[in-house]
């Protein structure tokens, strides 16, 4: 083992200006490490990981890695930060080889010290404003090209479909009514009647969490939406796991059980494998027809939301369709079709291919953009069907 | 592990300023040995572990902060706690968490039977608010509480590993109820106060990634993730667990389990799968593989766990191209080619 590191006083300044801005360079690759652990870094480096390079790096991933994702990347990201200056390192941050950045001199206290090959003018430039937020959730996903805000609304739908279930509270709370006991309660209650139980306290009933079935159109007609709404349904099924997902075009996809547990990148390459076979001409009607004959007995109830994302665009007629919808709605809780392309019709205008279908589902939806995503959000976890 | 030095990409001069600046003050250690005899330690429980996850587990010593471990079913998330209670000599309190899981199974219960006696006991011939109120302090003491593993880990004079397995399971209320207990190993009861922990105790987080956790979780944690293990490690496994086993036999397991993998099933086989398998071919008294691929058939149980993997695999030649498949042992961390009759031993 080298001494030479040794020397390096592990609480100089300068170690700790180069940890804190290794975490901003983490940082501006989507690995956030919070202060505290910043600090556990700076400890660890006073406990002996700072001698050999190993050591540090598995000491620094442990503090600042949060996720799997992290944990991945992290490796990536820190033979890029602490390799010798122009060090040119293959990489798929960003899809391209960089140099090792050049560390920031003394004097450039504070300054960023290179962002994977990103220029600081650049990042500067993707630094967006509250107002930028706003009018990209408004913007209709079709229109969106800039990859960095397709990113950003890709990030944007994954936190509205995580944070549903919190919006979902499952805490027992007190009732005076019930069919089970608050014993803590009661006895409090019994202490001023010498133990007799006189004034009984009750839990109110635990809600259940949603089950939604979920049937995403993914043919051409669909290309541009169904990529986010796969997105969207992965995440809310990692919320809600009793739901389920499928995928349909010509034939019909069950995508499975071990679909929500896809991370990102898995999620990413899924959908590329699978866009090829998906891509193609549409038929609703049939693979409804399949889906009520073989899962829907299994899988929808009473109790179940069924949303289907599509524009309706069939090749068979939409008096083909409508019975089998009228079908599906009849067995489910409440049936809320998605329609991306609704938010492009005019009030009044007709629409030949849903006209007819919309008699038989209960909320009828558009989801072009963020805005819209976020109501129906709202109206999968209402409690009340329409 | 690497003998190269910390090289921060900064100029010589400014690496030579800070050493001559630093040479009044003491050099670090290493924690190098302490790691190595932690590895050690944990090699002579049975558990084989990667110098990363010892470097984790070091440093949650080193901070006293849970460490929160991520990894696929049957990787040996569960199996690090063991070997750390064996390690400490002390007691391993589990609690496997489970949708539904609440403060009165995790934190403390109240034993509403014996308060309720001492209540209709005590109270027949006291009316009084005073009463009441002495009445009441008496029953919601110490000798009233049921400790649920949180709290008795928190209130263990000595430390213990306390193990929160598949945290993903629980709800994210559940969560929020850890925060307390993780960050300040503290437990708040209304009625008596709050628990202050007597001695800091090891905890290790388990996940299967299942559900996404709360950022509020993860930042209180130091965080580690187990993938399945190259071939070498999981032989080096095997031969801990499983003394009598065969070289040849090891090998073979080992061989086909990582090729196993490569295939899409429902349910790929972890390490725990590999060591029951291996152990069911050794008490069918097989020393090799080769000579009898029906033995693999009729054992497929122990490793693969849905019917869809078995009638996938059982489909026709199935076993025996996974079998005679690109080998996987050989090398060091990753699965790779092996030629003729190389072996790793």
């Amino acid at each position: 083992m080298s001494s030479t590191a040794a020397g390096l006083a592990v609480s100089t300044p300068q170690i700790e200006e180069r940890l804190q801005n290794f975490a901003l360079f983490l940082r501006e690759n989507d690995i956030t490490p919070g202060p505290a652990a910043i600090i556990d870094a700076a400890r660890l480096c006073r406990e002996g990981f700072l001698i050999e390079r190993q050591l540090l790096k598995h000491g620094l991933r442990s503090c600042f890695c949060h996720c799997a994702d992290d944990w991945h990347r992290f490796e990536e990201l820190f033979e890029i930060y602490w390799s010798p200056p122009d060090t040119v390192i293959e990489t798929d941050v960003q899809g391209q080889s960089v140099e090792a950045p050049t560390l920031a001199t003394q004097g450039d206290s504070g300054s960023l010290v290179g962002f994977a090959g990103t220029s600081s003018q650049q990042m500067e430039d993707k630094l967006a404003g509250a107002g930028d937020f706003k009018a990209l959730s408004l913007a209709d996903f079709r229109f969106v090209f800039d990859p960095y805000e397709k990113q950003l609304i890709e990030k944007m739908v994954d936190d509205l479909a995580r944070r549903s279930r919190r919006s979902w509270m499952r805490r027992r709370v007190k009732s005076r009514r019930g069919s089970s006991l608050d014993t803590r309660t009661t006895i409090k209650k019994s202490v001023r009647f010498q133990g007799q139980l006189m004034d009984l306290r009750f839990l109110a009933r635990q809600r259940k969490l949603p089950s939604f079935v979920l049937l995403v159109d993914v043919s051409q007609s669909m290309e541009v939406y169904a990529k986010l709404f796969l997105r969207y349904i992965c995440r809310l099924m990692q919320a809600f796991r009793q739901s389920e997902a499928f995928a349909f075009n010509t034939e019909l996809l069950q995508l499975g059980s071990g679909f929500h547990q896809m991370s990102e990148s898995e999620l990413e390459d899924a959908i590329n494998k699978n866009q090829q076979r998906w891509l193609g001409g549409t038929k609703i009607a049939r693979s409804l027809e399949t889906f009520n004959q073989q899962y829907a007995r299994h899988t929808v109830s009473r109790t179940t939301t069924v949303v289907i994302f599509s524009d309706g665009c069939d090749t068979a007629t939409p008096e083909e369709l409508a019975p089998q919808v009228a079908a599906l709605q009849r067995r489910a809780r409440q049936l809320i079709w998605v329609n991306p392309l609704l938010g492009r019709f005019k009030e009044g205008e007709k629409d030949p291919y849903m006209d007819p279908i919309t008699p038989f589902v209960d909320r009828y939806r558009s989801a072009h953009n963020l805005q819209s995503l976020q109501l129906l959000t709202h109206d999968l976890l209402s409690s009340r069907a329409s | 592990m690497s003998d190269e030095s910390v090289s921060p990409n900064d100029n010589q001069t400014s690496t030579r300023q800070a050493a001559s600046e630093s040479a009044s003050q003491p050099a670090p250690m290493s924690a190098q040995p302490q790691l190595d005899s932690l590895a050690a330690k944990l090699a002579e429980t049975g558990y084989v572990a990667d110098p990363d996850l010892v470097a984790s587990l070091h440093l949650m010593e080193v901070l006293q902060k849970p460490l929160l471990i991520e990894g696929e079913a049957g990787v040996g998330k569960t199996g690090i706690a063991r070997a750390l209670a064996d390690i400490h000599g002390c007691d391993l309190i589990r609690l496997q968490c489970y949708e539904g899981l609440d403060a009165q199974h995790a934190l403390y219960e109240w034993d509403y039977q014996r308060q309720l006696l001492a209540l209709q006991l005590t109270g027949s011939n006291k009316n009084t608010s005073e009463d009441n109120l002495s009445t009441q302090q008496q029953i919601y003491s110490d000798d009233y509480l049921l400790k649920r593993p949180l709290l008795a880990a928190i209130s263990s004079p000595t430390p213990v590993v306390l193990l929160i397995d598949e945290v993903d399971r629980a709800d994210e209320e559940f969560e929020a109820l850890l925060l307390e207990t993780l960050s300040d190993f503290q437990v708040s009861v209304p009625e008596l106060g709050t628990f202050k922990a007597h001695s800091i105790p090891r905890v290790i987080l388990t996940s299967n990634a299942i559900r996404e956790l709360s950022d509020a979780l993860r930042r209180r944690c130091l965080y580690h993730y187990i993938d399945y293990p190259s071939a070498r490690k999981e032989l080096n496994i095997v031969r801990a667990r499983l003394p009598g086993i065969s070289e040849d036999l090891a090998l073979q397991a080992v061989w086909f389990v990582q090729n196993l993998r490569r295939e899409t099933l429902r349910k790929t086989p972890g390490v725990a799968e590999t060591l029951d398998w291996a152990a069911s071919l050794l008490a069918m008294k097989i020393h090799n593989l080769e000579d009898s691929l029906d033995v693999i058939d009729s054992t497929l149980a122990s490793l693969v766990k849905t019917r869809a993997d078995l009638l996938h695999l059982r489909s026709d030649g199935e076993v025996e191209r996974i079998f005679k498949g690109n080998p996987a042992i050989e090398g060091g961390d990753g699965p790779a080619h092996k030629t003729g009759q190389e072996s790793t031993s």
